[in-house]
């Protein structure tokens, strides 16, 4: 046994002396007699026969009555010391409640079955059976209480105080994110690790991918460890040997750890969005395509209207008619313009059979159009038919004119209102102000926006960095140049080589600040020089400028905006620099960060809705931003029909039992039974009392 | 009567029966009260009180409290003498106390503030970190320990899993710092925070600190330290120092995207090092060295090295790679030398070869087509009529080579479908030359003139007298009559067909040789008209002075092409012949024989092979003009230059990179041709004119080949042991890329999981959508499907899904489109796990500790002193508040008892009974 004495010790040596000595002092103070109203006859006779017994009697009535009051203390005070008893119990059991917050959980059919009022959550009937677990444990047992959404996140320790783990289930709230079954088992099984016997129990409805519930290994456990491999010239080949190479790397090991399974929820008419999306098209960016796809997942038909929202203006509203479980497409090409660019879908029941919808949050779904931005573009260079040229088919730009070198030099101000300068055969000393991006080709001299270290003649194109947007579906293998600029792109000012010939850097771009620099280290034909390249005679001509157009108007055309809830995306945040962290504004108004690495923002949907990442510089002010949507956008999740029986591990798996009540055991916490018991003492010592059975 | 008839019957009195229901009725009003208030509430919340807001943890205790009327109702019964406001007075003290031990069994709890540390140290045990660092995070850990205070500090071990390590009894908790056996080929620093959560105890400060190198292969510190952040955990970190260490790692192996049956592409090894060394590479493809380049010795440099190795697949289906790093000068780690990859291989290409020759010459076709089937390309042999009309049908073939066709055998539509199969499907075309192509093809201002990238006329051509034939006429007996007259009509309708700027002359012979017309411009027809008409038969016949006469007259003449015509009808001496008609042969003159009655045919075709000409053998000399006429239309196709060509490179492209072209043999001749001005002309003549030379068209690739690919220009190619080679990587370089049955499908792994997206786009550049999609995860090894997952459309063209690799290897993916339960597309694609991504990273990456520690306010290096330091924070924590209840109680308690033991307010009167 020990004592938590959650009173400090010297409080509790003054309270527990002054109460002894005050009782004690109770019970030496004489009390006069009682006063009786008695006949005198009677009152002699009984007098005469019990005066004797009475003394002995009295004496001892005080003492018995002074022992019990000092018990009654005693054991109040002993409670006070919060004793718990230290004695394992072998039956006691280390159990992990997996917390299913997904979204489907948040379907209202918590309710019995058969009783549709829809008033009550799956969360909230999982919160009930939760608790009465909680409520059932024994003493000696712990849990922890884990939530499960996209996410695996311990809410508690482990605990054996179910009113604080009941507290802690009752806060849970759930997410609009699948849930990672798998992460969470892992997790579970981590915690229970070298634990007695160890449980996890699942509290969901088992509306889980099948890939997730198969990824369970319930094998033998590991066995001893793998001796200290010796060092080798040649490496083990890899699926051949190595501690490493025959391991499940996906199954999750819970193999000694039993798991139980609580089922909630009963129905499974719900009709859903399980995909909204706006793609553009690859070569013709200016047209687009929404996607939208309507699952009834019932065993009924259903009927719905599905309305089509550009910024708050029902574009489209169409009925459609779904049999069971199926599936429909709906595809928009053109949709009139909005101020926002931002798309709604909802699904709204018809009334009829199938009218009703326990789960709400796959009824709406969000996305985003691309924004069309006309840039304007200024020439700087001599006349050059295949610059012009290729710029003139590219409709996303309005070609605002072309200044000669020596124009732009006399008056840089030309350059105002540009979003992109081009300087062909030009590296002028003064610059327009940033946002103007620049495009340089042939950059020379000090002023060259990245620093040339010489030239190389005879370059050929031999590795491009094909992950730059500027580079995308660019081939510049056999282009033919007579000689270049090789550059010495400086890492630490954000400047990176996108074309190399051999070790030399031929194409590099620059991000600097706000504005946006791509420098090409050769010269284009000009009069003159009419065999410098016959890179413009080549499909990647065209497709590099259009590239590095749309890299500078911070134009993704493969980016999809949209993302599905509960998964790690890794976000382009437009090439930006220096900045570690994204500021991220939630659907709900909520401002949080996330980190960037590498121009990437880890971007993770935890609602639906409309999500927007900037990245900031110190002042403040924004360097990049980028709008994102996030919908549930999961057919597993939006099938919500509840599993009452779940299987782990595939085909040969176990199937799910409910959990058995725990084994009755006292509970360790000792101080609730000596209160009780006191209060029986006190009880049964006022009925002693007043029968003057004690005094 | 006995006491409990007597007790019965004392409770039957109405005033007892009215004190019973009274209590009753107090009792439930109690409940009922209190269940009002807790209702189905497991905790509640009380802010009305002056203090702090207090929860009651355990509501349903209060139940207890509902026992306090009784108290009132047993007091009636009291045999004791104190007056009834003492009476009353004890009642109502014992209720409190009641009341009290209710409320202390309800849990009342409220929030304080601590500002005790509880830290919990994440030591990083995965292989990526040495033993020399983990002593030092042992001794590390014993500098916090030794710092403790009133702090509390727990063990979280990790590698692949986290691990909580326990004390062990009179040791240091440093001691339980120790490597996870056969777990440590990983690093997930986010599930160790996660597991760590767990292990606070209540009131508190939360703190982490992690010692790692920082290189995670799951999960992701940066990230979770934002949770961390939310739930107040500080995230400091520590690293410690490597030894100064030699490393190479071959970090992966990447083959193009699409690759062929016998095309050759290179597989590309990245290699990372940590200085600059010497090492050699073996690849093995499918567990064999590989074919072209089995190994290669490299000059690493520091950093990450790109090496490329040429390699080609024999088989459709799926090829796999395994780069080793068979030599080196320093490394450390093994487990990284190694990488393998699989790629799908797609079957053999196929070429439509349109040969036009065979139907002179049936085997004329017969030398590409087994070059190229040795290459592993299919060809399809057609005649000059093969080519469909509609592109449609053109759509299965990656290329089609068109080879001595001539125009009027290729109607307007079939040009329409070879243009529309380069520019919009994007395949290949290949015009290879010989005499009936290009120019001499009739092709000059065609749809196919555009489409290839060379122009046909010839302006230079025209400017100067280009062809000087010379007909040596038999004037031999025999000849006499008609034979002679025949012959006479001949010559002059040969004037007749020259150019006028064109040469001509006329040398007869019998056993001597007499030249009858002297070299004349074809326009000057009256003349030599005249002279022919001098030609009268005399002598025996001797054929080798009149080809000596016309070699002489010819060596004289500035022609482009140079011919002569021998026609005779009788047997000659041989002697001399052959070496003269090679010399003629040696300075570009050409010899075509015409056989007339009884000539000798074995002399004549000896002639004419080794002069590079024709034979014809006559019966009817009615037929004798048009033989002369065509012979000499076929001799002023101006635009062949066949001579003895060296070809040379113009352009280095990868086309024709390894053939060894520019020691090929030589060839026989090409057709002139001018190349357009945004044309790549790869391979030239000794001329400067092109002999192979290509552009893109639209989407496709045009192709001029201006010599030929069979045996006449050609003959010493077919040869030649690179001919096999040369074709097939020019038309492998040329064919169609993309062929849009199938769509890209790309697969990238991050934690573990791999990640597929197949977009479908068509050749319209529209999306295709609504196809039932799957995904085949393939072992290359075994070739069976070791999953089946759905795709799911996520946007338009767009199917997605993710799977767990299960184990370290490479894996052929493919993903069957379907619609209405037909397969309508398939993609193919490949994702490789060689091994542990702990083994990837080895160097020390501190960074995105450092963002943990700045997001979460941690500190970078961690100093023991800052770990506990509370940084005057403060922890809300819940305190239970129910011993001091108790405390309170007992004081209730004993002022109970004094109000037992002191009488207070007077007497009552016992009657006594």
């Amino acid at each position: 046994m020990s004592i938590l004495g959650p009173i400090p010790l010297a409080l509790f040596a003054w309270v527990a002396g002054g109460a002894a000595v005050l009782a004690i002092g109770a019970y030496i103070i004489k009390m006069r007699r009682r006063r009786f109203e008695v006949p005198f006859s009677r009152l002699w006779q009984r007098v005469l026969e019990q005066r004797d017994a009475n003394a002995l009697w009295k004496q001892l009535k005080r003492l018995l009555s002074l022992l019990l009051i000092l018990l009654i203390i005693g054991i109040m005070l002993f409670a006070a010391l919060d004793p718990t008893l230290g004695a394992v119990d072998r039956q006691a059991r280390s159990v992990v409640i997996l917390f299913d917050a997904s979204a489907s959980m948040k379907a209202m059919d918590g309710n019995a079955e058969g009783n549709d009022r829809g008033d009550k959550s799956r969360l909230d009937a999982a919160k009930d059976k939760a608790k009465r677990l909680i409520d059932g444990m024994g003493g000696g047992d712990v849990a922890m209480v884990m939530k499960v959404d996209g996410q695996a996140t311990p809410m508690s320790r482990f605990s054996n105080d179910g009113p604080m783990l009941d507290k802690i289930v009752d806060g849970i709230a759930a997410s609009d994110t699948p849930a990672d079954l798998t992460r969470a088992l892992g997790a579970a099984a981590d915690a229970l690790r070298d634990r007695p016997n160890p449980l996890i129990v699942l509290v969901s409805d088992g509306a889980f991918p099948e890939q997730q519930l198969g990824l369970v290994d319930w094998g033998t456990p590991p066995t001893a460890p793998a001796a200290p491999q010796a060092p080798t010239t040649a490496p083990p080949a890899p699926g051949s040997s190595g501690a490493w190479s025959s391991k499940n790397l996906a199954a999750v090991d819970l193999s000694k750890i039993d798991v139980r399974y609580l089922p909630v929820g009963h129905r499974s008419d719900n009709v859903g969005i399980i995909a909204f999306n706006v793609r553009r098209y690859i070569a013709n960016k200016a047209a687009y395509e929404v996607y939208i796809e309507v699952q009834n997942f019932g065993q009924e038909p259903a009927h719905r209207q599905l309305t089509l929202y550009n910024g708050e203006t029902p574009v489209d509203v169409r009925k459609i008619d779904l049999a069971p479980g199926q599936r429909i497409h709906q595809i928009y090409a053109k949709l009139p313009a909005s101020v926002d660019d931002k798309l709604r879908a909802s699904l709204r029941p018809v009334a009829g059979p199938g009218g009703s919808d326990p789960f709400a949050l796959d009824d709406q779904a969000f996305a985003l159009l691309p924004a069309k931005k006309k840039q304007k573009v200024l020439l700087v260079g001599s006349p050059n038919l295949y610059l012009e040229g290729a710029l003139l088919v590219y409709e996303n730009i309005d070609l605002i004119g072309r200044v000669s070198p020596a124009e732009y030099d006399a008056k840089p101000e030309l350059a105002d209102g540009a979003d992109v300068v081009v300087f062909d055969e030009h590296t002028p000393e003064v610059l327009p102000p940033p946002p103007t991006s620049l495009l340089y080709f042939h950059p020379t001299g000090k002023a060259s926006p990245i620093a040339v270290h010489g030239e190389a003649p005879n370059p050929h194109i031999t590795e491009i960095d094909e992950g730059h947007p500027v580079m995308r579906w660019v081939t510049l293998t056999d282009v033919y140049m007579d000689k270049t600029d090789a550059f010495v792109p400086d890492a630490k000012k954000g400047e990176s080589t996108l074309a190399f010939s051999v070790t030399d850097s031929v194409i590099a771009a620059k991000r600097d600040g706000k504005r946006k620099i791509l420098a090409i280290g050769f010269s284009l034909p000009a009069p003159g020089r009419e065999s410098a390249t016959d890179l413009p005679l080549r499909v990647a001509f065209p497709m590099l400028l259009v590239n590095a157009l749309d890299w500078f108007a911070g134009d993704q055309t493969d980016l999809l905006t949209t993302y599905p809830t509960g998964t790690r995306e890794r976000v382009p945040l437009d090439g930006v620099v220096g900045a570690t962290e994204a500021e991220v504004r939630g659907p709900d108004g909520k401002v949080t960060h996330t980190p960037v690495i590498d121009g990437l923002a880890t971007f993770y949907g935890s609602q639906v809705g409309y999500y927007d990442l900037a990245a900031k510089a110190p002042d403040g002010s924004v360097l990049a931003r980028v709008e994102l949507a996030a919908n549930l956008a999961s057919p597993e999740e939006s099938d919500i029909a509840p599993s009452q029986k779940l299987t782990l591990g595939g085909k040969t798996g176990r199937q799910l039992a409910e959990p058995e009540a725990f084994a009755i055991t006292h509970s360790q916490k000792l101080w609730i039974y000596l209160i009780i018991f006191a209060a029986g003492l006190i009880l049964v010592e006022w009925i002693t009392y007043h029968r003057r059975i004690t005094v | 009567m006995t006491p409990i008839r007597k007790a019965l019957r004392s409770l039957l009195t109405v005033a007892a029966l009215v004190r019973i229901a009274v209590t009753a009725a107090a009792v439930v009003a109690i409940v009922i009260g209190l269940s009002a208030w807790i209702g189905d509430r497991t905790s509640l919340h009380i802010d009305w009180l002056p203090t702090r807001p207090i929860d009651l943890l355990r509501p349903d205790a209060l139940y207890l409290a509902a026992i306090v009327p009784v108290f009132y109702l047993l007091r009636v019964l009291s045999l004791t003498d104190l007056s009834l406001a003492q009476q009353l007075t004890q009642a109502t003290l014992r209720s409190l106390v009641i009341a009290g031990i209710a409320i202390a069994l309800a849990r009342p709890s409220w929030i304080t503030e601590q500002s005790k540390v509880s830290t919990i140290a994440l030591v990083d045990v995965s292989d990526s970190v040495s033993d020399k660092q983990l002593d030092a995070a042992r001794a590390y850990l014993d500098t916090i320990e030794a710092a403790i205070g009133d702090g509390n500090l727990q063990l979280v071990t990790f590698a692949e899993k986290p691990l909580v390590a326990r004390k062990l009894d009179g040791k240091p908790l440093s001691a339980a710092i120790a490597r996870h056996p056969g777990g440590g080929a990983g690093t997930d620093v986010q599930a160790a925070m996660q597991l760590g959560y767990g292990l606070y105890p209540d009131g508190f400060l939360p703190r982490m600190v992690i010692v790692s190198d920082g290189n995670q292969t799951q999960g992701d510190v940066a990230v979770e330290a934002y949770r961390a952040k939310e739930l107040g955990v500080h995230v400091s970190w520590r690293t410690f120092d490597q030894d100064k260490t030699s490393e190479i790692r071959v970090v992966g192996v990447t083959v193009p995207d699409e690759i062929k049956v016998g095309q050759p592409y290179d597989v590309t090894a990245e290699v990372w090092s940590t200085e600059a060394q010497k090492a050699t590479l073996a690849l093995q493809q499918d567990e064999f060295p590989n074919g072209l380049e089995p190994s290669k010795d490299v000059e690493l440099r520091e950093g990450k090295n790109l090496i490329k190795f040429k390699s080609d697949a024999k088989h459709a289906g799926a090829t796999t790679y395994r780069l080793t790093l068979a030599k080196f000068e320093h490394d450390t780690e093994k487990q990284n030398n190694q990488a393998v990859m699989t790629a799908p291989v797609k079957g053999r290409p196929n070429v439509l070869y349109v040969e036009g020759g065979i139907l002179r010459e049936p085997g004329q076709a017969g030398h590409l087509q087994r070059a190229l089937e040795h290459e592993n390309i299919d060809v399809a042999v057609r005649g000059p009529s093969g080519i469909p009309s509609n592109p449609k049908e053109l759509e299965k073939y990656d290329l089609v080579l068109v080879s001595d066709v001539p125009a009027h055998l290729m109607g307007a539509g079939q040009m329409q479908a070879l243009d529309a199969y380069v520019a919009q499907m994007g395949g290949g075309l290949i015009m290879a030359g010989g005499e009936d192509s290009f120019g001499s093809g009739g092709y000059e201002r065609t749809k196919i003139e555009q489409i290839m990238p060379v122009r046909f006329d010839s302006e230079k051509i025209k400017e100067q007298p280009d062809v000087a034939v010379v007909l040596v006429i038999d004037r031999s007996g025999s000849m006499q009559g008609p034979k002679l007259e025949a012959a006479k009509e001949s010559a002059r309708a040969t004037a007749e067909v020259l150019s006028p700027n064109d040469y001509i002359a006329v040398v007869a012979f019998d056993s001597e040789a007499q030249v009858f017309v002297r070299p004349t411009r074809a326009s000057n027809k009256m003349r030599i008209s005249n002279d022919i008409a001098r030609l009268q038969s005399g002598g025996g016949t001797n054929i080798f002075p009149g080809l000596k006469e016309a070699f002489e007259i010819l060596q004289g003449i500035n022609a482009k092409v140079k011919h002569v015509i021998l026609m005779t009808d009788g047997e000659a001496p041989t002697d001399g012949i052959a070496e003269l008609v090679q010399d003629m042969r040696a300075s570009r003159i050409t010899v075509s024989c015409v056989g007339v009655q009884g000539a000798d045919r074995n002399m004549l075709s000896m002639i004419a092979d080794a002069g590079d000409g024709r034979l014809y053998m006559v019966e009817d000399i009615g037929a004798l003009p048009k033989i002369f006429m065509k012979e000499t239309q076929e001799a002023q196709k101006s635009q062949l230059v066949e001579d003895v060509i060296h070809v040379r490179i113009a352009k280095k492209v990868e086309a024709i990179e390894g053939t060894n072209v520019e020691n090929a043999p030589a060839l026989h001749g090409y057709v002139t041709t001018k190349p357009k001005p945004t044309a790549e002309t790869i391979l030239i003549s000794d001329l400067g004119e092109p002999i192979l030379a290509r552009w893109r068209y639209g989407g496709g690739t045009a192709v001029a080949w201006t010599s030929d690919v069979k045996n006449r220009w050609s003959t010493d190619w077919i040869r030649w042991n690179g001919y096999p080679k040369f074709w097939a990587q020019v038309i492998r370089s040329s064919m169609r890329r993309k062929v849009y049955d199938s769509y890209d499908l790309t697969a990238k792994v991050a934690d573990g999981r791999a990640h597929v997206v197949v977009d479908a786009v068509d050749s319209g550049d529209k999306f295709v959508n609504e196809l039932d999609t799957h995904l085949e995860v393939v072992d290359p090894a075994s070739g069976k499907t070791i999953e089946k997952l759905p795709m799911a459309q996520t946007a338009a063209g767009r199917y997605t899904t993710d799977f767990r690799i299960q184990s370290y290897g490479s894996y052929l993916l493919k993903a069957v489109h379907q619609r209405d339960g037909k397969t309508v597309a398939e993609s193919l694609g490949s994702v490789a796990l060689s091994y542990p991504l702990e083994y990837l990273r080895t160097t020390p990456d501190p960074e995105p500790l450092r963002h943990a520690a700045q997001v979460s306010g941690g500190h970078d290096q961690a100093k023991p002193a800052e770990i506990w330091d509370a940084g005057g924070e403060k922890v809300n924590t819940t305190a239970d508040l129910w011993p001091y209840v108790l405390i309170g109680v007992l004081g209730l308690f004993l002022l109970d008892l004094y109000a037992k033991r002191v009488r207070l307010f007077g007497y009552r009167t016992i009657k006594f009974q």
